[in-house]
């Protein structure tokens, strides 16, 4: 169901570190695999430099066959905009998702238009039938009171609230929040505060006409999942890889502590954010799947060194909770450098994951300037933008042997070409999309390709 | 008549229910005022249990942040992970007493993380103001303590404006240190709107209104109730919340048609009542106007016959009295018995053609075919032929004839008319002036006008009889018409006459008797006319 070979090459290289780095102590069926390394462990000496280092954690297949049990709310959009087909799909897509859950998930339902309907509050998952009747029962009509949809669907994930749960929220919407708090910074704090609480809040726009803003910036302060899905009739697609990834969850609440030593100045993380004080790093991840990796990448700048020198960069200390075993789970991890004068060894000895994390981000990066100059007007800028980091992706991919960079720099090249007035609209959505799941390290695949694997499926 | 009729038919049946619509209406503004009263006090109630709903929501928000500020520290990073794991709060603060900061740490800018750095421009109007620093301080009453029962000092909520709209600040005194919390505002409304009731979209309650939550713009923040309404509708009762929400309100909509179905019972009976009473009014008012054309037909039906039967009687009236004038002239001087009973049937036929000729006039008049028919004439001649008719009578009641002729121009007159009218006069000197034993009557001619005076030396008029004469089918009524016969019509008929003719019949004041003066319009005629 989920596209795999997209993500391959990380996962060839992340099994390889798995076996290499020292296992944390007191956990023999771990869930989750941390490796720290540098964008290369050869820096050149004589000069200041800025290096990255990357953190990546991945979530491991464990022997343990029953999966942690599932506190879903789903909040449905159903404005006057969803009727018809529209709504009829939701639902259809609402009720397979439901049949994917065991008795001792919880399930919830929420309906917002103008007003805010809880259809079915938070139960388990034992009587289906009258869940699905419930919903089947659902008419569209009216405004859209996004924000107190997200709201009430959060109330009834609290009823139920548990770190040894996946506790996720569904927000499926197809226009413009009308009612109530509607700017993506708003909706970016909400979603930040519910994942401090380990409620992750992915997000389904529909159609053309929702704001992609809004629903990534949800899903990203939350770091939950985002989908753009222009055929409603995708919409089961999207469910059935958000109920999917819902299942394989392994591990939830990892915070990320990275220490730097002095003379050592972390920058910036790329492509998200984080708490930067001093020479200490605080960032989280809501959730980590089997079988998933995901690394955060940040900057840093190395002070000068005579050749020869060896420094640590970081340490790196994670919590997380692990969903199989229910306890507390902590990895140590650190990375260091040796300092050359020759820039070939440098060359030569370069992380290719970690090449390839960074040409993923920068890519992101330079996708997210290029769709900011055309949302500016400045058309012709823009298309230079997207061309230009088609071309740093394509040779990035070409490289690095890296099909996803390929991909990326595939939709950059299309974007270049989408740019006028009728197709931005649904291009935007396409490359908020990339953007999104690059930056959050998901898979992704386009719209066209979901259509052809549900037909696989 | 027919119009004037029906106005005040109109009004007889408009007025009263006029009157009573007015005072109906009254009574159902009334109603409704008392009615509309109601509702608001029942829905202003409901809003009051939907604030204190809000209030109780606020309460555990703050009781779940005073448990994260607990225990106060200053450590940096202990504030630091609170701050970065608090799904409440945005930012924490620590000031010493004399307002500087303890965290985040604001002397080493460098040391700033962006989350701090965004915070402080937030917060930064507050900062400045010092306005959180004197609270809690003392023994300041003004400081609102919603925890006093609590180890904590003293708590309370600060509200200021930023980006969005109203934001929150939590602060906790320690000391002298002030513990503060940078709210963060959509976590909050979220919960607030957590615990407000939602609407269930399967079962909708018909008498259901819809309750609003605004901000400070008045745009809506959270909404339940399945009515129906637009966006910028305005509210049927708006209720401000308290403090720290006191920039949002809580406003109540409902169909205008919720309060009318209450008062909608009794404007019915309204219109019940006044239907009933239009159509006893119409019904009253159609009974009278029957009962009044009724009475005006039969009175049609009497003139036309009289002015038939005065048509039929015109003619062999005529044949005697010149038979008689004729019988007079053959009859011997000697032969005074027969002279004296032949001027009698002569004065009394005249009499008789007089009284047919006014009743003509008068059905004439009221058929509105009275007009004149001018001829070149001479007044004083007509004057002279009058009396020359009244002669025996006027003679047998002893009554001297003054004539002063001053009008003896061939002018353009109704001559039967002017007999009409001064026969009228005259006749009224002999029936009700003989007393007097004089008759003055004269002539004069005026530029065009022609004034002609009938006066006697009778008992003359009561002043409140003065206007009165001329009214039609008035008499005289006291000692003075005893035994007198008449029809009360002679003097309307005259007036009327005169007027035609282009003057005036007027009773003038005189000393003794009655003195009428006529004037009428009678202009030369040339020797080509």
């Amino acid at each position: 169901m989920r596209n795999l070979t997209t993500i391959k090459g990380w996962i060839r290289a992340a099994l390889v570190i798995a076996l290499v780095i020292p296992a944390a102590p007191g956990a023999l069926a771990r869930s989750v695999g941390l490796d720290v390394e540098m964008s290369s462990p050869m820096i050149l000496a004589g000069a200041p430099q800025r290096a990255y280092l990357r953190i990546a954690l991945e979530g491991l297949e464990t022997s343990r066959a029953r999966r942690a049990p599932i506190n879903v709310a789903l909040v449905l959009d159903r404005s006057g905009s969803m009727s018809g087909r529209k709504i009829e799909e939701a639902k259809r897509a609402a009720i397979m998702a439901i049949g994917l859950l065991r008795d001792d998930d919880i399930v919830s339902v929420v309906t917002y238009e103008s007003t805010v309907d809880v259809l079915v509050p938070a139960t388990k998952v034992s009587d289906r039938e009258t869940i699905c009747n419930m919903i089947r029962g659902v008419q569209a009509g009216g405004n859209t009171a996004l924000f107190a949809g997200v709201s009430k669907g959060a109330m009834e994930l609290r009823k139920f609230l548990d770190r040894n749960r996946v506790n996720t929220l569904i927000l499926l919407s197809d226009g413009l929040a009308n009612v109530g708090p509607s700017s993506p910074g708003e909706l970016g704090q909400l979603g930040a505060s519910l994942a401090r609480e380990g409620v992750a809040v992915t997000t389904i726009g529909l159609g053309l006409q929702y704001n992609e803003d809004l629903m990534t910036r949800l899903a990203m302060a939350s770091d939950g999942n985002h989908f753009f899905v222009e055929d409603e009739a995708d919409l089961e697609y999207a469910f059935a890889t958000e109920f999917g990834d819902a299942v394989s969850v392994v591990a939830q609440g990892v915070s990320i502590h990275i220490h730097c030593p002095e003379g050592i100045r972390p920058i910036r993380m790329l492509g998200r954010e984080a708490q930067i004080s001093g020479q200490d790093v605080f960032a989280s991840l809501n959730q980590l799947y089997k079988n998933q990796t995901r690394y955060l990448l940040l900057e840093v700048e190395l002070p000068t060194a005579r050749t020869g020198n060896v420094r640590p960069v970081a340490e790196v200390s994670v919590g997380y909770h692990d969903l199989l075993s229910g306890s507390r789970g902590t990895l140590r991890g650190g990375a260091s450098v040796t300092f050359t004068d020759s820039e070939a060894q440098v060359e030569q000895q370069a992380n290719r994951a970690v090449m390839v994390a960074i040409a993923s981000q920068i890519g992101a990066e330079q996708n997210e300037l290029a769709t900011a100059l055309r949302d500016e007007g400045k058309v012709d800028e823009a298309r230079q933008a997207f061309l230009s980091n088609a071309q740093y992706l394509q040779e990035a991919g070409a490289r690095w042997d890296d099909s996803r960079l390929q991909l990326d720099a595939d939709y950059n090249a299309e974007a270049s070409q989408n740019l006028n007035e009728e197709q931005w609209k649904r291009e935007r959505k396409k490359q908020r999309e990339l953007q999104y799941k690059t930056k959050t390290q998901r898979a992704w695949s386009s719209t066209e390709q979901k259509g052809e694997q549900k037909k696989d499926d | 008549m027919r119009p004037k009729l029906t106005i005040l038919l109109m009004l007889i049946v408009i007025t009263p229910l006029a009157i009573a619509g007015w005072l109906g209406a009254r009574l159902v503004r009334d109603e409704q005022t008392v009615v509309e009263h109601q509702i608001r006090e029942l829905i202003l109630g409901r809003l009051r249990a939907v604030e204190s709903e809000l209030t109780r929501a606020l309460e555990r928000y703050e009781q779940a942040v005073l448990a994260e500020f607990r225990p106060f520290t200053v450590d940096l990073d202990t504030l630091r992970r609170r701050t970065r794991e608090s799904p409440y709060v945005e930012q924490y603060y620590v000031l010493d007493g004399d307002g500087r900061f303890l965290y985040p740490p604001v002397r080493s800018p460098t040391e700033l993380t962006d989350a701090e750095r965004r915070s402080l421009t937030r917060t930064r109007t507050i900062w400045d103001s010092g306005v959180l620093l004197g609270q809690g301080a003392s023994q300041d009453a003004s400081a609102q303590s919603s925890f006093e029962t609590s180890p904590v000092p003293s708590t309370g909520w600060h509200a200021w404006y930023w980006g969005n709209g109203l934001q929150l600040m939590l602060w906790a005194r320690d000391g002298a240190w002030l513990h503060a919390a940078e709210i963060n505002r959509t976590r909050l409304l979220a919960e607030l709107i957590g615990s407000l009731p939602e609407t269930d979209s399967l079962a909708p309650t018909l008498t259901e209104g819809r309750i609003r939550l605004t901000d400070s713009t008045g745009q809506a923040l959270y909404q339940w109730g399945s009515f129906e309404t637009d966006e910028d509708a305005r509210p049927a009762v708006a209720f401000a919340l308290g403090p720290p929400l006191g920039a949002w309100s809580l406003e109540y909509h409902a169909s205008s048609a919720f309060g009318a179905t209450v008062a909608g019972g009794f404007l019915l009976n309204l219109m019940a009542g006044l239907a009933l009473l239009a159509a006893v009014v119409i019904g009253m008012t159609t009974y009278f106007y029957r009962e009044q054309s009724r009475e005006i037909r039969e009175a049609m039906l009497r003139v036309s016959f009289v002015n038939q039967v005065s048509h039929e009687l015109k003619t062999p009236l005529t044949n005697i009295r010149m038979y008689a004038e004729l019988l007079e002239r053959d009859v011997d001087d000697e032969d005074r018995q027969a002279r004296r009973h032949l001027s009698v049937i002569v004065s009394e036929s005249q009499r008789l053609s007089r009284l047919i000729g006014n009743v003509l006039t008068f059905s004439r008049k009221q058929r509105r075919t009275l007009t004149l028919h001018r001829k070149s004439g001479i007044v004083d001649d007509v004057l002279r032929g009058v009396l020359d008719h009244f002669q025996p009578a006027l003679r047998s009641k002893e009554i001297d004839v003054e004539f002063r002729p001053g009008a003896d121009d061939t002018v353009s007159l109704d001559a039967d008319a002017v007999e009409q009218i001064v026969g009228n006069l005259v006749s009224n000197v002999e029936k009700y002036g003989a007393g007097g034993k004089l008759l003055e009557l004269t002539s004069r001619r005026r530029g065009e006008q022609v004034e002609i005076t009938v006066a006697d030396r009778g008992p003359g008029l009561a002043p409140r009889e003065r206007q009165r004469i001329f009214e039609l089918f008035y008499r005289v009524n006291d000692a003075l018409t005893e035994g007198v016969s008449g029809t009360g019509i002679g003097l309307t008929i005259s007036r009327e006459l005169a007027r035609l003719h282009g003057g005036d019949l007027q009773l003038e004041p005189s000393e003794a008797g009655a003195r009428f003066r006529l004037t009428l319009h009678c202009p030369p005629v040339t020797a080509g006319g």
